[in-house]
């Protein structure tokens, strides 16, 4: 087969075996924090590899967050991108139920978080509310990377004060290694926890003004 | 070992159309004797792309050095550099334009336009947010009865390379149950006019993107338009006949890799002109 050929043939694979889409990837969307630039201590005395350090974030104000659950505002609900294969990403847990955790887990943040409850109807002063709507969400590939889009809406309410609005995008990026469906979550994990440290940054912020107040 | 591809469009879209250099004629005309007997065509125009991406210029320094892992890595390294400098520039853009969903804009003004199309039924037409897989086709097509077909378009939108211009293209086929593959299958590209401004994403996101807004609904009424034309043209075979009585013109796509090709003039205004390739593939690029 000559080279010309064989190019050819080449082309004509890759369209058969991308422009045409298997089945569906339907993956498991669970919250897990991902530290970036996580401090390294190291080496060790005895001469062994450095070890990383998570430093525990720590805040000036002493901020209670309730979260009310999010709402999901997309004007795509059914899929999260399409794979590296064309292949529509879906995820079996709700997105909302995930970014929920997310949001809670902003204690890792130094926050002190619950989930809104009946009583938390009538707002009090030593609270900051937080509702969010989910706005979009989806994983994209460039070069050998992935990447995961997230933009979020958000609402803070202290006490009985305004709602003051948020905008969030924040975009992801890791190396694709093998475009598995672990990797597409670590994507969205890492933009989740890039979301939730500036809303734990924005929420402080808002705290220590209304200690001001 | 990492995935060694590009995009989705890259590796979806860019093989199919870097087609027309070395595969021939890839256009299936529409099967008049079938398309005559349908009675009913359920259309569905798949979109699943949420919005446009601002895409950094892919490094290639790999092909430079005649590929492998390393180079690729590097490659790799240094796009992703260059995404998170751009995000920077993105974020305004993003700011001004995160209503506009390209969906509703493409879907409301492709359907304003084909509906006086007279090749084939009434189209039923549907958006949808996924693609649709070779085995979905195929149990699709059981489905359908005598009479019926379907119609499905594959939609992808991507800045150049230089973030000046839109393209839009779209893979359009026809199905029925019968087994052959195709009644009709053609791809259509889509080229804006370039902004010219020192900041082209400022440009596309200045008055809430409403230019941007307009050339989504451009691309739709083209793509549109280059379909009828399509549907309504005759073989390759007098297809070509006819075209090769003229001269060539060269269509260049400025994105990575380049796309385009050289091809017939079918026709022009003051601002476009209208390109079949040797492929059968055609481009609405600006004059």
């Amino acid at each position: 087969m000559n080279l010309s050929k064989l190019a050819v043939t080449g082309i004509f694979v890759l369209v058969a075996n991308h422009c045409w889409a298997a089945e569906d990837s339907l993956i498991d969307l669970k919250f897990d924090l991902i530290q970036e630039n996580i401090e390294m201590k190291g080496p060790t005395a005895a001469g062994g590899a450095p070890i990383a350090v998570q430093k525990p974030v720590q805040r000036a104000s002493n901020c209670t967050v309730v979260i009310r659950a999010p709402n999901d505002v997309r004007h795509n609900k059914e899929t999260l991108g399409t794979t590296f294969r064309d292949n529509p990403i879906i995820s079996k847990p709700a997105v909302t139920d995930w970014l929920q955790d997310a949001l809670l887990d902003m204690k890792k943040e130094g926050l002190n978080t619950s989930l809104a409850t009946n009583a938390d109807l009538t707002p009090s002063p030593a609270v900051t509310y937080l509702s969010a709507d989910l706005e979009k969400i989806y994983v994209w590939f460039h070069s050998m990377n992935i990447h995961g889009t997230l933009v979020v809406n958000t609402k803070m309410q202290s006490g009985t004060g305004p709602e003051v609005p948020h905008h969030y995008r924040v975009i992801s990026s890791k190396s694709n290694w093998a475009s598995t469906d672990s990797e597409y979550v670590t994507t969205l994990n890492m933009a989740a926890s890039r979301l939730i440290k500036q809303i734990a940054t924005d929420i402080e912020k808002q705290c220590a003004a209304k200690v001001d107040i | 070992m990492p995935n060694l591809s590009h995009t989705r469009f890259i590796v979806v879209f860019v093989p199919m159309l870097l087609l027309t250099a070395c595969a021939g004629v890839t256009r299936v005309p529409l099967d008049k004797d079938a398309s005559s007997k349908l009675t009913n065509v359920e259309s569905r125009i798949m979109i699943p792309a949420d919005e446009i991406i601002v895409r950094a210029k892919a490094s290639n320094i790999s092909a430079a050095m005649g590929g492998g892992l390393i180079p690729a890595l590097i490659d790799a390294s240094v796009t992703k550099s260059r995404q998170t400098e751009l995000e920077k520039i993105a974020t305004p853009f993003y700011d001004k334009t995160d209503s506009i969903d390209f969906r509703t804009v493409f879907s409301d003004a492709f359907k304003a336009n084909i509906n006086d199309q007279k090749s084939l039924p009434a189209m039923n037409l549907s958006v949808s947010t996924r693609g649709f897989s070779k085995s979905a086709l195929d149990e699709k097509k059981t489905k359908l009865s005598a009479g019926e077909g379907f119609m499905g378009m594959r939609i992808w939108y991507e800045f150049t390379s230089d973030l000046r211009s839109i393209i839009v293209a779209a893979d359009t086929w026809l199905v029925t149950n019968d087994k052959a593959d195709y009644k009709y299958k053609n791809t259509f590209v889509y080229l804006s006019k370039p902004v010219e401004e020192a900041n082209p994403l400022g440009a596309w996101a200045q008055d809430n993107g409403k230019t941007l807004a307009e050339t989504f609904a451009e691309s739709a009424k083209q793509i549109a338009v280059m379909l009828k034309q399509d549907l309504e043209a005759p073989t390759n075979e007098i297809l070509f006949a006819s075209l090769a009585k003229q001269e060539k013109t060269k269509v260049v796509v400025p994105t990575y890799p380049l796309l385009g090709g050289d091809g017939y003039l079918l026709e022009q205004s003051d601002q476009r002109k209208t390109v079949r390739l040797e492929s059968g593939i055609v481009y609405s690029v600006p004059k």
